[in-house]
């Protein structure tokens, strides 16, 4: 057993308002620089859509994450037999169309314009070349659906569905959509770490966190093209990639990073999870239905004396233990098998987690009146409007009864609830519906105070990353202590 | 592991010989650079006979001409033109690393086998050249026989009218007439013996041609001067039709692998909806 911590992430999709604070709150803090404006560390698509870039999940084009052949794993973007003959160039990256010309509008237009019989207007100018533009693209160019014709048919999980299925959910009032946003995964088999010909790529060892060495990135772009969820990008400024650091400047100081805080719905959640890192190889090799399973069983029990133990040997801090036996991940993902992965058949495992979910509740009249509260105040799923293979494709590898647990689960919770604070749902009914769910009364409280009622510290499970005990690993702190403030930042000549 | 310490060692004894060959006595000096083209009352070979080569011109003039041939022949002298001109226009070579002092040695040492009486005569007697020889020749030439002491073959550098298709290197003189201009058999053996142009020298110092690949090529050379056949225009113009060929094909090939490089994802997407 060789024990690893992760700070873990889970995303409750049924809280999302798609308000698109967390991309605005990253953008302001990470990528308003010259080269970066097309970057979204963290950015907010409508499902169905094509998302950013166009059709990230669509990988015959982009070939992105890992595949198993001849019994072992390989990346599917740079094998040693394609990378020479596309060094220069990876036909299967996205083009600058595929995400966006980044562009600014022309202000000054509209102060220094000339007299004229018309208004002035603030033309579109492209932040790339500095010329005029016609918009044809944004980053998030098909939200609420918009131009659902184009954008929202062609989301590459609708592939599962029947034609009629298909049909039916683009019917008129049957549209339905849901937000689905995304920031890196910070996977534990990442591809583009894998892919990096410079090794620039590291994954942290104290907490699992993904970064580029921007001393050592010689802008291959491997890591673009292998990444399966394309959240690595290419800064054409400084000639490097660049990605989600997970605000670790924050985490180190015990802050959840920008778009966690600054999340309106509260729809996510930070902590940490100790896995075993042996394992990760024999799991990703196995068949997709069964790798949902797999990654939990990685996954292991923070209060198990025995993984304590190893964790120690491991270099692994008691506070970062204790932060995971407290971690709102811990429970989502394993205790109540709630939150799945996204799209975990890429096999880099993910370790950003989903919630899928309840779509949407459909009210029918009957003689001017909502139906009756006995047929339930929720339909069942597979009448739901957005069918449960949909649903699938995006978070359990196409298991359908991984999803439907979750969403059956949900709604006994949300009956329960009703049933205690309400009170027009009797108790017996809404017992029964969570033993049916396979949830106990406490856990349906546990998950309702997570959910709804969760202060930020329940949220956000951070672990002291104890900088100071790290610097004793580089230099003797005692060694200073008579210093009292003076010393030299840079030693002299002559020799101190 | 051995083989190569062992390489090394040889190359290191060749270099060290070599040198100590090129600085050691204006008669080895005379040996390696002057020889091929020049006797001391031996007669003309392609350069004049330099037995009272110093009753002919001062002494200055000649350390002049040896230190910088072309220049001197550039600056219009007379006399230079004129031995320009009995040598069949092959020019006074400059050798490498010649200097005011060395030029004065030679002349010392021309002087001396002067006063001897000249070199020891040498008869010269024309070798008979087989058919086997000419065409062995031709396959010394272009490379597909190797030379004994793996010199390069001349056709890396060196053509001759004959050669079809592209014909050979181009970054030495056409050898159609070498035959005739290097003095015929007797001085083209000892050209061959030792080349003395500053490019050959380095070369043909440490891979010597032996005996019978010699006169193989002589054999050859004075088939070519024989059969005269004209220079080949068309192997210019195949060279750049082969260019011009080779380039469509490496592109179209290129273009064919990668024929999808720049096809975007979002753009096509779009057009077929439209």
């Amino acid at each position: 057993m060789n024990i690893r911590s992760q700070i873990s992430m889970v995303f409750h999709l049924d809280k999302c308002i798609g308000c698109h604070t967390c991309s605005v709150a990253c953008k302001n803090i990470w990528t308003d620089r010259k080269g970066t404006e097309y970057m979204w560390w963290n950015n907010v698509e409508t499902k169905p859509g094509t998302g950013f870039p166009t059709k990230w999940e669509d990988q015959t084009k982009y070939r992105g994450g890992w595949e198993v052949r001849n019994g072992s794993l390989r990346l599917k973007s740079t094998g040693k037999a394609r990378i020479i003959p596309n060094i220069f160039h990876n036909p299967h990256m996205p083009t600058m169309d595929d995400y966006y010309e980044p562009w600014t509008y022309d202000y000054q237009n509209l102060f220094n314009a000339p007299p004229g019989d018309d208004q002035p207007t603030a033309m579109p100018k492209s932040m790339v070349t500095g010329e005029y533009i016609d918009i044809e693209a944004g980053p998030n160019w098909d939200d609420d659906l918009s131009g659902s014709p184009l954008y929202a048919e062609n989301d590459p999980n609708l592939n599962v569905l029947s034609e009629e299925q298909k049909q039916q959910l683009f019917a008129i009032e049957r549209l339905v959509m849901f937000y689905f946003p995304r920031i890196c995964n910070h996977c534990l088999n990442p591809a583009c770490v894998a892919s990096c010909p410079s090794g620039a790529l590291y994954k942290r060892g104290e907490d699992g966190i993904v970064l580029i060495d921007q001393e050592r990135c010689r802008g291959w772009r491997s890591c673009v093209a292998a990444c399966p969820y394309k959240k690595t990008y290419y800064n054409w400024t400084t000639g490097k990639s660049e990605k989600c650091i997970l605000c670790f400047p924050r985490v180190e100081t015990g802050q959840a990073p920008a778009c966690f805080h600054s999340c309106v719905g509260r729809i996510r959640y930070l902590g940490v999870l100790l896995y075993d890192a042996d394992k990760i190889e024999e799991m990703a090799k196995l068949s997709d239905k069964e790798l949902v399973n797999a990654q939990r069983e990685m996954i292991l029990n923070p209060f198990d004396p025995e993984v304590i133990a190893k964790a120690k040997e491991n270099g692994i801090h008691e506070h970062t233990i204790q932060a995971a036996q407290e971690s709102p991940v811990y429970k989502f993902v394993k205790e109540w098998k709630m939150a799945l992965p996204p799209h975990i058949e890429y096999r880099t495992f993910p370790m950003l987690f989903y919630v899928p979910p309840m779509l949407p509740v459909i009210s029918t009249m009957k003689d001017g009146m909502r139906k009756s509260m006995a047929e339930g105040i929720f339909p069942d799923f597979d009448q739901a409007r957005a069918p449960i293979e949909f649903l699938s494709s995006l978070f359990s590898a196409g298991d359908g009864e991984k999803t439907r647990y979750v969403l059956k689960k949900q709604m006994a919770v949300r009956t329960y609830r009703r049933a205690v604070t309400v009170g027009d749902i009797d108790m017996k009914v809404a017992e029964k519906m969570l033993q049916a769910a396979d949830c106990t009364i406490e856990e349906a409280e546990a998950i309702y105070n997570l959910t709804s009622i969760a202060t930020l510290e329940d949220r956000f499970v951070i672990p002291p990353a104890h900088r100071e005990e790290a610097i004793e690993m580089m230099e003797d702190p005692l060694e200073y202590k008579q210093h009292a403030g003076f010393g030299f930042k840079e030693r002299p000549a002559r020799g101190l | 592991m051995n083989s190569s310490y062992k390489n090394l060692l040889i190359a290191l004894i060749i270099f060290l010989t070599a040198n100590l060959m090129a600085v050691d006595t204006a008669e080895n000096f005379y040996q390696i650079n002057c020889k091929a083209c020049h006797t001391i009352g031996g007669g003309r070979l392609i350069g004049p006979d330099l037995m009272d080569v110093e009753t002919r011109k001062d002494r200055e003039w000649l350390i002049n001409w040896i230190e910088d041939p072309a220049a001197v022949l550039a600056s219009g002298d007379a006399y230079a033109n004129k031995i320009f001109e009995e040598s069949n226009k092959v020019p006074m070579i400059k050798s490498p690393g010649i200097t005011k002092e060395i030029a004065a040695e030679l002349l010392d040492y021309i002087a001396k086998i002067t006063s001897e009486g000249g070199e020891k005569e040498v008869v010269w007697e024309a070798p008979k050249f087989t058919t086997e020889d000419i065409s062995k020749g031709r396959s010394y030439f272009s490379g597909s026989l190797k030379f004994e002491n793996d010199a390069p073959p001349c056709v890396s550098c060196h053509t001759v009218n004959s050669i079809p298709g592209l014909g050979g290197g181009r970054l030495g003189v056409n050898l159609t007439d070498v035959y005739q201009r290097l003095g015929e058999s007797r001085g083209l053996s000892i050209w061959l013996k030792a080349p003395p142009t500053a490019t050959m020298v380095p070369i043909f110092s440490k891979h010597p041609l032996n005996e019978q690949e010699i006169i193989s090529l002589m054999a050859f050379f004075k088939n070519e001067v024989e059969v005269q056949s004209r220079p080949q225009f068309a192997s210019v113009a195949n060279f750049i039709l082969y260019g011009i060929l080779g380039t469509i094909i490496f592109f179209s090939v290129f273009g064919a692998i990668w024929a999808n490089r720049f096809k975007a994802v979002r753009r096509p997407m779009v057009k077929g909806i439209r």
